[in-house]
């Protein structure tokens, strides 16, 4: 699935069988592109998040591969996240800044050692080393390390940083394993349903973060204005085989809508529920939007 | 007696709820409520007036209040101050967010019909099979046993049996959590042909534009804004009035001067 024409990586004749004999995914190939946004789509029990373990590796007894090209991160958002329980949230959080917690530390080292008496030759290797920390730090952004923690932490409505995590609820141990995954900025992002346990404003919040982020972006959502707003790739499960559509949710839900009109002679009650929430949306006057145009523009040349 | 119209829709609707008594003009109206835990003030002077045949969607940060709100105006909880005043014909119907009265051991087509081949569902005499099925349980998924159901499934058991008893007010606590798209586009085909009012907690923006006509919202600092919209044209009206505002954490006032 591309956006631009680098490859991230391939699934390659990924199948599944939950024992005895449940074939949740048959036989999958698809390639994945640097910086697509992809939402999953699928009955419960499709084989969303198993698709998504397989991917995160995870998930290890499956049949076929999933090849990575080299050097690229993966970071996964399950839905019940774990942490180590004598830590607070705000030390769960730093753990997605390591590097740039390292570095600072780094660079406070160096200059407390320069208040102490040294050679020539050690002051010079010390004055670079600080050159090339100081570099670092300024190309990660690390010296507004402890702001940006903040605001993300407060844009999602974390607990209280001193609160220890083994205090939490559920929905407060997401937002915090979500904050951290996303300080890491992994190469893949992999969340599964991320909005939930989310309020409306913070979900917006994550939405315009995730439109910027540099890397690609596989969610599993049943939020339809997130698979409208993020996603340029929707992948359908049905039945074992992965779909893929190029376009959001108003476009994949118009194909969609004409695809089982042309597989059913009588129309299902199923379709008819399908065709009213697309008239719904041509109706809605927020939704005339770019996105939804050039959608329909892939759609046509589809057709033709 | 069903009438033609109810007929027609059940007819459409993948997910049907059935019609309770004839609303009358009042509902339910809050009066100046206020209400606090401890030092925190959840929320005060909160004043608001349901409409007959409104959907109102409740919105705002968790801890903010809402299902206080809802176990208030059921009588599980009182206010410190102010009071409800609910309509002679009101009949309501609340469904919660917890299912922990989901007893172990029942298969779904157990609870929702109690064990009977047919069952009265507001006037109306059903098949029991055929109205379980209408909560997206198929054959086999009906003789599932209920603690093997995923946290989707156990919302559409605990509407199914909520809207068997015909009611005109439904107070629904987050019924879009965990469900998926098929089941939340039925339920909101069911809740726009639905006669009476719904108040419904939820966070999926696409389910509120498409449904509310008015929006009750937490806003932080213990207010609530009632507006008469749906949730895109509430973000609208919330920008004018105070600015485009990053998400914060919840706050409270306080109840200490």
């Amino acid at each position: 699935m591309a956006d631009d024409k680098k490859i991230i990586f391939s699934m390659v004749g990924v199948s599944k069988i939950y024992p005895p004999q449940k074939q949740v995914l048959k036989d999958i190939y698809l390639s994945f592109y640097y910086g697509a946004k992809i939402g999953i789509l699928g009955l419960n029990g499709a084989g969303k998040s198993t698709l998504m373990k397989i991917i995160a590796g995870i998930e290890k007894s499956f049949t076929g591969e999933v090849v990575f090209s080299p050097g690229y991160t993966v970071g996964y958002l399950s839905q019940e996240p774990e942490f180590d329980k004598t830590k607070t949230a705000r030390e769960i959080v730093m753990e997605g800044a390591q590097k740039t917690v390292d570095l600072l530390k780094e660079f406070e080292d160096i200059n407390n050692k320069f208040a102490e008496p040294m050679e020539d030759d050690a002051m010079n290797k010390l004055i670079e080393r600080q050159g090339q920390v100081q570099d670092a730090i300024d190309a990660c952004g690390g010296w507004e390390i402890d702001n940006k923690i903040e605001i993300a932490m407060d844009a999602l409505r974390c607990p209280d940083p001193e609160a220890s995590v083994a205090n939490l609820s559920g929905g407060e141990k997401r937002r915090i394993a979500l904050c951290r995954l996303l300080l890491q900025e992994p190469d893949v992002l992999l969340l599964d349903e991320p909005t939930n346990h989310l309020d409306a404003e913070s979900v917006l919040w994550l939405e315009q973060h995730l439109q910027q982020y540099k890397g690609t972006v596989i969610a599993v959502t049943h939020d339809r204005y997130f698979l409208d707003n993020v996603a340029g790739w929707i992948l359908e499960l049905d039945r074992g085989e992965g779909i893929p559509w190029k376009g959001n949710y108003s476009s994949w839900l118009e194909q969609k809508s004409n695809r089982l009109a042309q597989e059913e002679r009588t129309e299902s009650k199923r379709q008819k529920t399908l065709q009213r929430e697309l008239e719904w949306v041509r109706l809605s006057p927020k939704r005339s939007s770019y996105k939804i145009e050039s959608s329909y523009r892939c759609l046509r040349s589809n057709v033709e | 007696m069903l009438n033609e119209d109810t007929k027609e829709k059940e007819d459409k609707l993948e997910l049907f709820i059935p019609p309770g008594p004839r609303l009358g003009g009042v509902v339910i109206e809050a009066e100046n409520i206020s209400k606090s835990y401890g030092d925190r003030m959840l929320f005060e002077n909160l004043s608001f007036s349901l409409p007959p045949a409104g959907i109102v969607g409740v919105i705002g940060p968790n801890g903010a209040g809402k299902t206080t709100l809802f176990k208030m105006i059921m009588g599980l909880e009182t206010p410190d101050s102010g009071s409800f005043k609910v309509g002679d014909t009101v009949k309501i119907d609340y469904v919660e967010q917890s299912h922990d009265d989901l007893v172990p051991g029942k298969t779904v087509y157990d609870i929702i019909s109690g064990g009977t081949d047919s069952m009265i569902v507001g006037t109306q005499k059903l098949n029991s099979r055929a109205y379980v099925s209408k909560f997206n349980f198929s054959g086999t998924d009906q003789s599932k046993k209920l603690e093997v159901l995923s946290g989707g499934e156990r919302n559409r058991v605990h509407l199914a049996i909520a809207l068997k008893q015909g009611s005109n007010v439904l107070l629904l606590d987050e019924p879009t959590n965990d469900i998926d798209i098929n089941t939340l586009r039925a339920l909101e085909e069911a809740l726009e042909n639905f006669a009476g009012c719904a108040v419904v907690i939820s966070h999926d923006r696409w389910f509120l534009d498409r449904i509310a006509t008015h929006i009750l919202a937490f806003e932080g600092d213990s207010q609530v804004y009632f507006f008469d919209g749906n949730f895109s044209e509430y973000e609208e009206n919330k920008k004018q009035r105070l600015g485009d505002v990053q998400p914060h954490r919840i706050r409270y006032k306080s109840m200490v001067r």
